[in-house]
């Protein structure tokens, strides 16, 4: 009869300590995913961004090539004042005087996208104009 | 007997009290915590949502311009009153008022860069759960590179390709020097490999045995590797406005790139690892769009070819009576060697910018 009356107390504080510990796993738990949903989600505005710097350089070499077709500089664009947030050209190759394939890169939080962009010079009788033959963009990645 | 029953029963309710308590204080400041981060985890959730549309919603604004570009439109727009965009007739068009999708508002404006050139920008903002003010903003150049033009250009800077002799070349600024990216290939006339001197104008092509130069130029050595040149011709080969480098100036292209040991006067290899930084990727290195060096081979003045894929070797314009200082690459080094060999070798030349 004294021992059943004295376990009373036990049960009562074990049953607080097992949901205490069930409190803290769903703790864990739910902030993990809140954490994760977060970073997700500025993951992808990285990549996002990344992909916009590299459209950036890209349409500079397309302006570049038409206002000369020479053209074959090495640009880079910082659109702030992060200077591991950038676009650039990694090579601009040549194949005779009318194919151009420049391959560019934006890099914004870490991620990159790469784009390679094949353009034909065509001509007419005094005109020029530019063709893309082909776009092809990179999957993003972490660098 | 009886009263210390009662004294027993009296005690253990006081301590069961006391636990029961201390159990309803845990479990409410758990169930609080709970509650509180499993609403804290819901607006989470519903703000990563909310980003996420934000950012397609953006990105939509953005190619909607270019979409208005690619029809050659862009030049029509009435720029500075650009605050959104919308589908008209199946095709987009900028409008004067900003966008409205939803809880989100979008707007796009175009600012003008230069006259090539319009910057585009395209912010969208939504209320949060919380209260706050979300924004996803997108920037993006769009370039009036579409539709026809006369331009047929010209090597204007560094950087720029060059035409000269009927082939073009890449150039590229390397420790404040502007070099040619490839292997000078000016081909006034042929020679075999037989013949060789030094002081007669002498220019190879690797693996040509004859005297004609079209047909020189048709072979796939001449594509690739450029011509080799004795010393007096390579003095002259470059086009106007560029020349032969001296051999400090070799010396600083080579020790841009060394980490450590690098002697200008010495006759050795040296300059690791300037050897594998200046090789075309093809040949193990890493330059893919800076000094690019190929492996063109030599003529020797002992009346062959040699090395073609194997080695690289480039005149400086620094000489003694019938020698002059080269640079030798070799595949599988990644230091140069400094040396000065007979002028009536056949080496590689790549001009530098200057008179």
């Amino acid at each position: 009869m004294k021992k059943i009356k004295k376990e009373n107390g036990y049960v009562a504080l074990f049953s607080t300590i097992i949901m205490g510990a069930i409190f803290i796993l769903l703790f864990v738990g739910m902030f993990s995913l809140a954490v994760g949903g977060i970073k997700r989600t500025a993951d992808k505005e990285n990549m996002f961004q990344a992909a916009s710097l590299a459209n950036i350089c890209a349409e500079e070499i397309l302006s570049g090539i038409k206002n000369n077709i020479y053209y074959g500089s090495g640009y880079e664009f910082f659109p702030d004042e992060n200077p591991e947030n950038f676009c650039r050209v990694e090579r601009i190759l040549r194949y005779g005087d009318h194919l151009r394939i420049f391959t560019v890169e934006g890099q914004y939080g870490g991620y990159k996208k790469r784009i390679e962009v094949e353009v034909l010079i065509e001509e007419g009788v005094g005109i020029r104009w530019l063709e893309i033959v082909s776009w092809k963009e990179s999957t993003d990645f972490l660098e | 007997m009886e009263r210390e029953e009662i004294f027993y029963r009296d005690k253990e309710k006081g301590v069961g009290l006391f636990e029961v308590l201390l159990a309803v204080a845990v479990f409410s400041i758990g169930v609080a915590t709970v509650a509180n981060l499993f609403l804290g985890s819901y607006t989470s959730s519903v703000y990563s949502t909310e980003k996420n549309q934000a950012i397609m919603l953006a990105k939509e604004g953005i190619e909607a311009v270019r979409s208005i570009s690619n029809l050659g439109e862009i030049s029509e727009l009435e720029i500075n009153g650009c605050k959104g965009v919308e589908i008209v007739v199946g095709k987009w068009a900028l409008k004067e008022t900003v966008d409205v999708i939803g809880d989100f508002t979008r707007e796009v404006n175009i600012n003008i860069i230069n006259e090539a050139m319009w910057g585009v920008t395209s912010l969208v903002t939504w209320q949060t759960m919380r209260g706050l003010t979300g924004e996803v903003l997108l920037s993006e150049n769009v370039a009036s590179w579409r539709g026809e033009f006369v331009e047929s250009g010209a090597w204007v800077s560094c950087g720029d390709f060059l035409e000269y002799g009927g082939r073009i070349y890449g150039t590229v600024e390397i420790n404040s020097l502007c070099w040619f990216q490839e292997n000078l290939a000016y081909l006034p006339s042929v020679s075999g490999p037989a013949s060789g001197s030094t002081t007669i104008f002498h220019y190879y092509v690797y693996d040509y045995d004859g005297s004609s130069v079209d047909t020189a130029k048709e072979k796939s050595n001449y594509r690739d590797y450029g011509v080799l040149y004795n010393y007096v011709a390579a003095l002259t080969a470059c086009p106007t406005g560029w020349r032969l480098p001296t051999d400090t100036e070799l010396y600083n292209l080579e020790n841009y790139y060394v980490t450590e040991g690098c002697s200008s006067s010495r006759e050795v290899w040296e300059c690791d690892p300037a050897g594998k930084k200046i090789k075309n990727y093809r040949w193990g290195g890493e330059s893919g769009n800076k000094f690019s060096a190929d492996m063109g081979g030599v003529r020797s003045p002992n009346n062959y070819f040699n090395l073609l894929g194997v080695s690289a070797s480039f005149w400086s314009s620094t000489d003694s009576v019938d020698s002059a200082w080269v640079r030798f690459l070799y595949l599988h080094e990644d230091r140069i060697l400094r040396y000065e060999y007979d002028k009536a070798h056949g080496f590689s030349v790549r001009c530098v910018l200057g008179e």
